[in-house]
């Protein structure tokens, strides 16, 4: 008891201080900050609409005119659309609205045959954990989902959006980037060799058709397409001037807000990106761990997550089309309460895009990713090594800023639709 | 004026020295620990409660390594159940350490060498079959374990040649699948025997104790004594989040008709639950017992906030009382409504106190929780 009117006395003293104006242009500073933060937002979610609506447009003269050259076309456009939307993932950990918003575009990893074939030998059958892997939407005009047939003979975006993550099972990807890479690209199966999926145009021939149902597996890869074009184009809403995301963001407490931006990052660099997506696909030497696994794409997903981590401290964003957005940094303010924390700040960024560069040049001349995470490949393995130790170092270090700015402590979760035990049983 | 005790002026004097007090009190009590304090309770958590029970895993393992090789020696029912209870044995000395993910054990990818869990996609289904389709004695060298996949080679493998289908017929059978097969069992023995052995060994008090001790020191891998202090809170907050968060809410899903039970930790061995009382019983020990001082006596002491530590001691102990409702074989059981209620108040008492550890505990330490490896989904 005595320790909390203690505490109390202290704080009153701290409060009846007078606002110096240093303290309110520390306040207005992390405003701008968090401001800032909801702009680079604001134009990161724009390009990813805009690079769909191209892929869009691609996938639509695909199923239009199926040949070699559509099918390329449709998959440089996949390509050219993941920088501007791995940018983003730095928002998702932290911004409740994206996390609940997430699983929809960028769910990972698939069962793929929910969705279409896949080859018998390696995939296997149903699991203990999905019983719905080999489901195959696009064959079936009726699936078994989480033990409840579904009528699929229309495939269309209600059919995906009651599909996707059925039976509350992760794997079950019916939506999104992954799902859409799939039906471009098809199972990688060369293992933790060379190549990357290699599905044939003529999966979509009207005439000639390869592996059944082309018309059934188009209507799936452009219900999948305009699904992922209008979920890209309410997100990019929510961080205009008077959307959700921006709005809980700028009103709220401003070191509320930095607290947002530094668990983006931490979140980001260490359990998602380092951890999930990197270490374990390492240890397990497996390339069903790799991120963009039937594109072979994983190295830029995992340069442009850091990009986009570095984009939020340093106030700086390349758009698209190539035009800089520069904002109010956080790293300012790092460098008003301890300018040798900032200056470390930076130089760990640094050090991890330069690690990630390596990686990223080692697959686009020597290696794919799935290689190099292969088992009797030390090489390899110690590029990805590195990437993942500066992560963990860059981790490090957000957690001094995070003391530094004595922000209350991050919240390490928020990511469970299950957060609330008292609606856990309710049905 | 009269000298009079009761006048205002000298009840004025008399409320300005009680306020002087005051604050001399207040910031003594807002004082954080000082590094002297972090660096004792550094060193001697390490001591009393880390060092012990990688001690225990590697004598325990050591037994199961040799109640391994006697079952492959001559398979029978008798030798099946004594590799049984030597696995069960062994299991509980690791999900009393599986909390600690900091130090030796990261090293060479000991942990999830020694346990390859959480796999909700299967991996260790998938690769073990593939490693005993192949049976190739080269895959299972010590060679091939240090290179190879983390999946394959520790007790979550072991558990399934232990438990299986046809268990003993499969190690019976006098072909050469059998053969591979006792092969691949004694060398995941082995391996975590000799596993265990290292990281005990670098646990002893002149490894990493001491280096725990030396933080803030120059040199050392920790910049500050507090850097050493937050792996022990963050293993405290992992010994409560992986029961509660991974090996129950997950499982339980949103709604009884979204319940996963076939994602729960050592459902073959029927260990579940144990597992889950083994990790509750080692973050109590790491909060109230372990050490001088403990977390505890840091957070009543110097840190002022005996308030607190009393209501984490509550919290503890409803966490224990809920447990103590569940039910074995756990897997089976939370399918029933009355288990599944009971699930879900530990899953409500152990986030509360997860919350108290992670937010309260850290703040009245001034040692904040940062990031962690579960962040990632």
């Amino acid at each position: 008891m005595i320790s909390r009117i203690s505490r109390l006395l202290a704080v009153t003293a701290l409060v009846s201080l007078p606002l110096t104006a240093a303290f309110a242009q520390t306040a207005a500073e992390k405003q701008a900050v968090v401001a800032g933060y909801a702009d680079i937002a604001a134009a990161a979610y724009g390009d990813a609409l805009t690079t769909a609506r191209t892929l869009q447009q691609a996938v639509d003269a695909l199923i239009a005119k199926p040949s070699d050259e559509t099918m390329k076309a449709a998959r440089a456009a996949w390509i050219a659309a993941r920088p501007s939307y791995q940018q983003t993932e730095v928002y998702r950990f932290g911004n409740k609205i994206v996390d609940d918003w997430e699983g929809k575009v960028n769910a990972w990893p698939l069962d793929e045959g929910l969705i279409d074939y896949v080859d018998a030998g390696s995939y296997g059958d149903a699991s203990d954990e999905n019983p719905s892997r080999t489901a195959n939407i696009i064959a079936n005009p009726k699936v078994k989902v989480a033990g409840k047939t579904v009528d699929a003979r229309k495939i269309d975006a209600k059919l995906l959006r009651k599909l996707h993550e059925a039976g509350g099972v992760e794997a079950n990807v019916a939506t999104g980037y992954h799902a859409i890479e799939f039906l471009l690209w098809g199972q990688d199966l060369n293992g933790t060799g060379p190549g990357a999926g290699n599905r044939p145009w003529t999966d979509y021939a009207k005439d000639g058709c390869t592996n059944g149902h082309c018309d059934r597996r188009a209507q799936y890869l452009k219900a999948a397409t305009d699904l992922l074009v209008s979920d890209l184009a309410w997100m990019a809403k929510q961080w205009t001037k008077d959307g959700k995301a921006r709005q809980g963001l700028v009103k709220g407490k401003p070191d509320n807000g930095i607290t947002t931006i530094l668990t983006g990052m931490g979140s980001l660099s260490y359990g998602e990106l380092a951890g999930e997506r990197m270490k374990l696909g390492l240890m397990l030497h497996d390339p069903e761990e790799e991120h963009d696994c039937f594109s072979d794409n994983t190295h830029n997903s995992h340069y442009y997550d850091v990009i986009g981590i570095r984009n939020v401290y340093l106030g700086e964003y390349a758009r698209a089309d190539g035009s800089p957005l520069k904002v109010a940094s956080l790293s300012s303010i790092v460098a008003k309460a301890d300018p040798a924390l900032d200056t470390e700040m930076k130089a760990k960024l640094e050090a991890t895009v330069a690690a990630m560069t390596a990686l990223k040049q080692r697959a686009e001349t020597k290696e794919a990713y799935d290689q190099m995470i292969g088992p009797n490949n030390p090489e390899g393995n110690a590029v990805v090594q590195a990437a993942i130790d500066t992560l963990t170092a860059q981790t490090r270090t957000l957690e001094r800023v995070v003391a530094a700015l004595k922000l209350k402590p991050i919240k390490v979760e928020g990511s469970d639709s299950l957060d609330d035990p008292a609606k856990v049983g309710k049905k | 004026m009269a000298e009079n005790p009761s006048t205002p002026a000298r009840r004025l004097t008399w409320g300005l020295a009680c306020a002087g007090a005051a604050i001399l009190l207040a910031s003594a009590a807002v004082a954080a620990p000082s590094d002297a304090d972090f660096t004792r309770l550094n060193q001697s958590v390490a001591l009393a409660h880390i060092t012990p029970r990688y001690a225990r895993l590697a004598e325990a393992t050591a037994k199961l390594d040799q109640a391994g090789q006697a079952l492959c020696q001559q398979p029978d029912q008798a030798r099946l159940g004594q590799a049984r209870a030597a696995y069960v044995a062994g299991f509980a000395a690791w999900e009393g350490i599986q909390h600690v993910s900091f130090g030796p054990v990261e090293l060479f990818f000991r942990y999830q060498r020694t346990a390859f869990w959480p796999d909700p996609r299967d991996v260790l289904g998938r690769q073990l079959g593939q490693v005993l389709a192949k049976a190739d004695p080269a895959s299972i060298t010590p060679q091939a374990f240090a290179q190879g996949s983390v999946s394959v080679q520790g007790f979550t493998a072991l558990e399934r040649l232990l438990y299986g289908d046809d268990t003993l017929p499969r190690l019976t059978a006098k072909d050469d699948a059998a053969r591979f097969r006792c092969a691949m069992l004694t060398a995941i023995t082995g391996n975590l025997a000799a596993i265990a052995t290292d990281t005990a060994a670098a646990w002893g008090a002149q490894g990493f104790p001491a280096e725990m001790a030396r933080a803030g020191q120059v040199g050392s891998r920790y910049m500050v004594p507090t850097d050493a202090t937050l792996e022990l809170i963050k293993s405290l907050h992992a010994a409560i989040e992986l029961p509660i968060d991974r090996k129950l809410k997950r499982p339980l899903g949103a709604t009884a008709d979204k319940a996963q039970p076939r994602t729960m930790e050592a459902w073959r061995s029927g260990q579940t639950l144990n597992a889950i009382k083994a990790n509750l019983a080692a973050a109590e020990a790491l909060y109230l017992r372990d050490g001088d001082p403990t977390l505890d006596q840091l957070l009543s002491g110097p840190a002022g906030r005996a308030d607190l530590a009393a209501a984490i001691r509550k919290q503890f102990a409803a966490v224990q009382q809920a447990v103590a409702r569940l039910r074995e074989p756990l897997d089976k059981t939370i399918l029933k409504p009355d288990q599944r209620q009971a699930a879900l108040r530990v899953v409500e008492q152990g986030e509360k106190l997860k919350r108290m550890i992670a937010e309260d505990l850290t703040e009245a330490l001034g040692v904040p929780l940062g990031f962690n490896s579960l962040d990632g989904d």
